[in-house]
């Protein structure tokens, strides 16, 4: 008898369904939109590196939580833990060849290890970091990004908390006031907090934190100025600022806020295929659905129309385009609407015009 | 001096009234009906004779200093212009009409329904406030005739006096627009506009 293996993931570790891939992708989609849109350029950095780049960057405690192993060539590596380590790396090897200041994003996944539950954690992280200028209009331009990001992810309204840790703290925050203003961060956002502190150690100056003053959950981003990024990699170091999101809180507030009730996965029309007979049409009506770049696909088995109709309510496609036989003798097909089941008959040859004239 | 400058239709309904208007504030103008810009004989002031969908661009992007325009048109094409004044010629509606035997009855039925536009941006609006999931056709003119040939149906278009609609066999569902003529002004700020704003406000 043959032996089957449990399909199972390492304890920690998950699936994740066209459902929630489709919810995840549209707001990454949302917040590199944003990204390039100020210049921003992303890199990529490997998912190993050798485990003396890591260690003793994150503090004794978080230290025990590197996934390291050694390698079958007797090397010592570590799954990536967070993105800036791993940036600074990157910034010390590749400075000559980068374009200064330099403005990144990055957004990819992370590993780390918890010994006492034997599991290990696997999450993404996205980061925004400008480095290799100390103007004070580079801590706005960030703040504006996550302004930016925070309006198109329509999750309501938001706060930036602002502190400093420099001595002249109070000139450095209504400097930074002064020049947001102009920068045209929308007005009473930004909030000065004496008490902020956030936990990362490494920030030297303005600090800021994100809270959704509607919603009970933690802050969605933090971010601030550092002045020696790369000093453990080389002579050099590279005054930058950054921010990091919180994607799983920003998941949730998604969550909370019904965005997601309205969101499809990928195709928006699904042309069915009922009869053997009426597949030159249903085929002639996809090309041209793709032609005019409407997402759409083809059903592949004649099975009964409920079956199709159910495949797309599956789906979350809202159109059904249907070629009967009588119809397609008079070039006429139906259009399905899903959400109420009405069905339009029209001639073939408008669908494309229907659908994309189809308000949303 | 520099010239501030007043876009209005070159052509059209709007035209005469608009003539009028600027007259009944003494500027006065000898307009040929075929020059482009016409200068005004008592007054630092050019009129443009321009297409009415391009007004509130040229205003909104301060080569015109002022327009006069139908409301209809500026929200179509969603300008930042700001208006000054309504002025009380021009008035029409912008209407969703179905043809007479139609079996649609009522604005909610539309769902699903093709409504054919010169006004795709006022109607996506309105259908969207309403929650009304429907198929905009943008069609540039003659819009009545297309539940006839089977392209839309129904239509949003303008009416005066109903009498296209009737003359189409159409009858209204809705009016989602009461527009007029109005007086808009550029956003960019031109001391010499102060001539054309005192005329307004001393007439």
């Amino acid at each position: 008898m043959k032996t089957l293996i449990k399909p199972v993931t390492p304890a920690g570790t998950r699936d994740f369904l066209p459902q929630e891939m489709a919810k995840q992708n549209y707001m990454l989609e949302q917040m590199k939109r944003v990204f390039l849109s100020f210049g921003y350029e992303t890199i990529q950095t490997p998912v190993l590196e050798y485990a003396r780049n890591l260690q003793g960057k994150y503090g004794k405690e978080n230290s025990k939580r590197i996934l390291t192993f050694r390698d079958p060539f007797g090397r010592n590596l570590a799954f990536r833990y967070d993105q800036t380590v791993p940036f600074a790396r990157f910034v010390a090897a590749q400075h000559p060849l980068l374009p200064m200041p330099f403005k990144r994003y990055q957004i990819s996944r992370v590993w780390r290890k918890d010994k006492r539950a034997k599991q290990y954690s696997e999450f993404y992280q996205c980061d925004i970091d400008i480095i290799g200028t100390d103007h004070l209009l580079a801590e706005c331009e960030i703040i504006k990004v996550i302004a930016t990001v925070m309006e198109n992810l329509r999750i309501g309204p938001f706060l930036v908390k602002i502190n400093s840790r420099r001595k002249r703290a109070s000139d450095e925050i209504l400097k930074l006031m002064r020049l947001a203003e102009n920068f045209k961060i929308p007005d009473g956002i930004l909030k000065f907090d004496s008490k902020l502190a956030p936990e990362i150690g490494y920030y030297t100056g303005l600090i800021f934190q994100v809270v959704l003053p509607n919603l009970d959950l933690e802050e969605i981003c933090t971010g601030g100025r550092y002045h020696d990024l790369c000093s453990a990699f080389g002579e050099q170091t590279f005054s930058g600022v950054g921010a990091a999101f919180r994607l799983d809180r920003l998941m949730q507030a998604m969550e909370k806020s019904g965005f997601f009730k309205e969101l499809g996965l990928s195709a928006e029309v699904l042309v069915t295929h009922a009869d053997p007979s009426t597949l030159i049409d249903s085929l002639k009506i996809f090309n041209e659905l793709q032609k005019a770049g409407i997402r759409s696909e083809i059903y592949f088995d004649p099975k009964p129309l409920a079956e199709q109709i159910k495949y797309a309510l599956a789906k979350k496609i809202p159109f059904a385009v249907i070629c009967k036989p009588s119809g397609a003798q008079r070039a006429e097909a139906i259009v399905k609407i899903l959400k109420t089941g009405k069905e339009k008959t029209i001639p073939q040859i408008q669908i494309v015009a229907y659908l994309k004239g189809y308000t949303t | 001096m520099k010239k501030i400058r007043i876009a209005i239709q070159s052509r059209g309904r709007l035209t005469a009234p608009s003539l009028d208007y600027l007259q009944s504030l003494k500027l006065l103008f000898n307009h040929n009906g075929r020059a482009l810009i016409t200068p005004c004989k008592n007054a630092p002031v050019d009129l443009l004779h321009l297409r009415d969908d391009d007004i509130p661009e040229y205003v909104s992007r301060g080569v015109a200093d002022f327009g006069i325009v139908g409301e209809n048109i500026l929200l179509e094409k969603k300008s930042r212009a700001k208006i000054l004044h309504r002025l009380g010629f021009g008035a029409c509606s912008l209407v969703i009409a179905v043809p007479k035997n139609s079996p649609i009855q009522s604005v909610s039925e539309l769902e699903g329904e093709r409504i054919a536009t010169t006004y795709p941006c006022i109607l996506s609006d309105y259908l969207k406030e309403r929650k009304i999931y429907a198929a905009i056709i943008p069609i540039r003119g003659s819009v009545e005739i297309t539940p006839r040939l089977n392209l839309a149906d129904a239509v949003c278009d303008l009416t005066q006096s109903g009498k296209t609609l009737k003359a189409n066999q159409l009858v209204s569902l809705a009016t989602i627009l009461h527009s007029e003529a109005v007086l808009i002004e550029s956003p960019n700020s031109k001391k010499e506009k102060q001539v054309f704003l005192k005329r307004i406000t001393s007439r």
